[in-house]
């Protein structure tokens, strides 16, 4: 293969699967397969969930005191007032009311869901691993990914970003 | 020079990276020397625009500002 030839590679880990946490593999992967790039999200931890067929990546404002998060429709949209997360966010039901408001917020402002941002990725050939170590230590089956999931470890990853130009954990 | 329009994307109101996959899958449909008339309304997706045009080598013929958003015509070269 020549110089010329050889296309730009992207190396993801994706180790965390909230919802806020879930948006920078997908939209980086996304990014680097528009400009032609290969590329690979390597799923472990939490980010392997992101793998599931039916998504259900959650966001927290609990722990999360930087969520700057302002209500997305109503009388409070013009006010600059962050969701509470001191104490509401112990309150439950409140982080399921949390994960609508910005989805809402999302799906308002103009950004893609992830579920738009990985049907894209397969479909630009973005290779997607889950670990089969995090599988099994949680009870995942390859059933549950979607058909698009292969399954290796961390030497697999290694050797495809042992030749990127742009690794990142994420 | 008159450019002749293959076809056209609305990015308006998108945000990153719509703007670069969204020209990248229309690019899959076209033709080297074929051109996209795309419109987008931030900043965001015209520095995405740019970059992914550096990057690809697909040149960015033409920008024309409107009132509220803008048109780059972007071709295909390879």
């Amino acid at each position: 293969m020549s110089e010329q030839d050889k296309r730009r590679r992207l190396a993801i880990i994706a180790s965390k699967g909230s919802l806020d946490w879930a948006y920078p593999p997908f939209i980086l992967a996304t990014a680097a397969g528009a400009m032609d790039w290969e590329v690979a999200i390597f799923f472990t931890f939490y980010g392997l969930p992101l793998l599931k067929k039916k998504l259900d990546a959650a966001v927290s404002p609990l722990g999360n005191p930087a969520m700057p998060m302002k209500m997305p429709f109503g009388p409070l949209e013009k006010i600059d007032l962050p969701i509470p997360n001191l104490i509401m966010s112990t309150v439950p039901g409140f982080q399921q009311m949390t994960t609508a408001l910005m989805k809402k917020t999302f799906k308002k402002k103009g950004v893609a869901s992830i579920e738009e941002l990985r049907d894209m990725a397969v479909e630009m050939d973005v290779r997607l691993i889950g670990c089969q170590m995090t599988m099994d230590v949680f009870g995942f089956k390859k059933e549950d990914f979607i058909d698009e999931a292969e399954i290796g470890g961390a030497a697999t990853f290694l050797e495809f970003a042992a030749d990127a130009n742009v690794t990142l954990f994420i | 020079m008159e450019i002749v329009i293959s076809k056209k994307v609305d990015c308006r109101w998108m945000y990153t990276p719509l703007a670069v996959v969204h020209l990248y899958f229309a690019f899959r449909e076209l033709r080297a020397g074929e051109v996209v008339e795309l419109l987008i309304n931030n900043e965001e997706s015209h520095a995405d625009v740019l970059s992914w045009s550096r990057m690809t080598g697909n040149p960015v013929l033409r920008t024309r500002e409107k009132d509220d958003y803008t048109v780059l015509f972007v071709q295909k070269t390879n």
